[in-house]
């Protein structure tokens, strides 16, 4: 188990000169709002991966009609435009660890260089809270082929997708609903 | 007659704070720059059906926008990063007319300007 850790660090260590990706979400769906799981995680298998709770104690995240945001990193969405206040913080090789935390925990804090943006597994939902269509949209190889870059809906003419524009001098990851 | 005077002087100030009321109402909609409206417009239309990614483009296993898709926003990224005094040349210069520079430096200041106009917003009420 020691050795695991001091590998596992080392392995962080590696990768800590690379900080999460920053992403841009734009729900410019006329119609419903979006309901669900937006995730976080790491390349390094049983890394520590998170969910963003946006209203707690709702374990959701929610984006209104039109609603727009950025989040620069993961210790600072408590500031943005659509606040995710809380995160939680799964450690599959610590449980002890595992808890929901402010933004602002020094964990949070330190998960910024080992983690990136995955996905968002969601509903829309029309004004009386009804689901009318579902999508899990994200990174197809950070997730392993769980989550797929575009979506388009079952029961409505609604449209998601999940893309990342990748340049030398910064990469940027885009939700959009439309 | 004087009562009445005063009525009248104090429905006129009624109204008169109504009004300035209603313009003093500023949403982040409202105070966006044109060339902000239309950089957010171009990345709304990659939801029109003939932008949605085609299904050669769906079988890729990236999340990276294909340079189909880059192309549709770069006219108005270019233009936002010009408003802000950039010059054409400078642009040039700074992302060799790399498509991914360009779009990532127009969200960066799109970003800024969207919270600049939040924090005017809050600090008028």
């Amino acid at each position: 188990m020691k050795k695991l850790t001091i590998i596992l660090s080392i392995a962080a260590g590696i990768s800590a000169s690379a900080q999460s990706t920053p992403l841009q979400v734009n729900n410019y769906n006329p119609d419903y709002i979006a309901v669900g799981r937006l995730m976080t995680k790491s390349t390094t298998p049983y890394a520590p991966y998170m969910y963003a709770i946006g209203t707690y104690p709702s374990t959701n995240y929610t984006i209104p009609i039109n609603g727009d945001s950025y989040y620069d990193h993961f210790d600072t969405t408590g500031t943005a435009n659509i606040p995710i206040l809380y995160w939680n913080y799964v450690d599959p090789l610590n449980p002890a660890n595992s808890n929901t935390y402010p933004y602002n925990h020094p964990l949070i804090t330190a998960i910024n260089s080992t983690n990136e943006w995955e996905g968002y597994a969601f509903s829309l939902r029309d004004s009386n809270g009804q689901s009318v269509d579902s999508f899990e949209v994200g990174d197809p190889v950070l997730s392993g082929g769980f989550l797929q870059p575009n979506q388009s809906g079952y029961n409505t003419p609604s449209f998601a997708e999940w893309f990342t524009i990748t340049s030398g001098t910064g990469n940027i990851t885009y939700l959009q609903i439309y | 007659m004087k009562k009445h005077f005063l009525l009248t002087a104090f429905a006129a100030l009624t109204l008169l704070s109504c009004n300035n009321e209603s313009s003093a109402v500023n949403t982040v909609e409202s105070m966006k720059t044109p060339q902000m409206e239309n950089f957010d417009k171009a990345f709304k239309s990659l939801g029109d059906p003939q932008n949605r990614p085609t299904e050669e483009e769906k079988k890729r296993n990236t999340s990276e926008l294909s340079d189909r898709r880059k192309a549709l926003l770069v006219p108005a990224s270019k233009e936002l990063i010009l408003s802000t005094g950039v010059t054409e040349s400078e642009l040039m210069r700074k992302t060799g007319g790399d498509m991914s520079q360009i779009i990532v430096w127009a969200t960066q200041i799109y970003m800024k300007k969207s919270d600049e106009i939040r924090k005017n917003i809050k600090s008028e009420k």
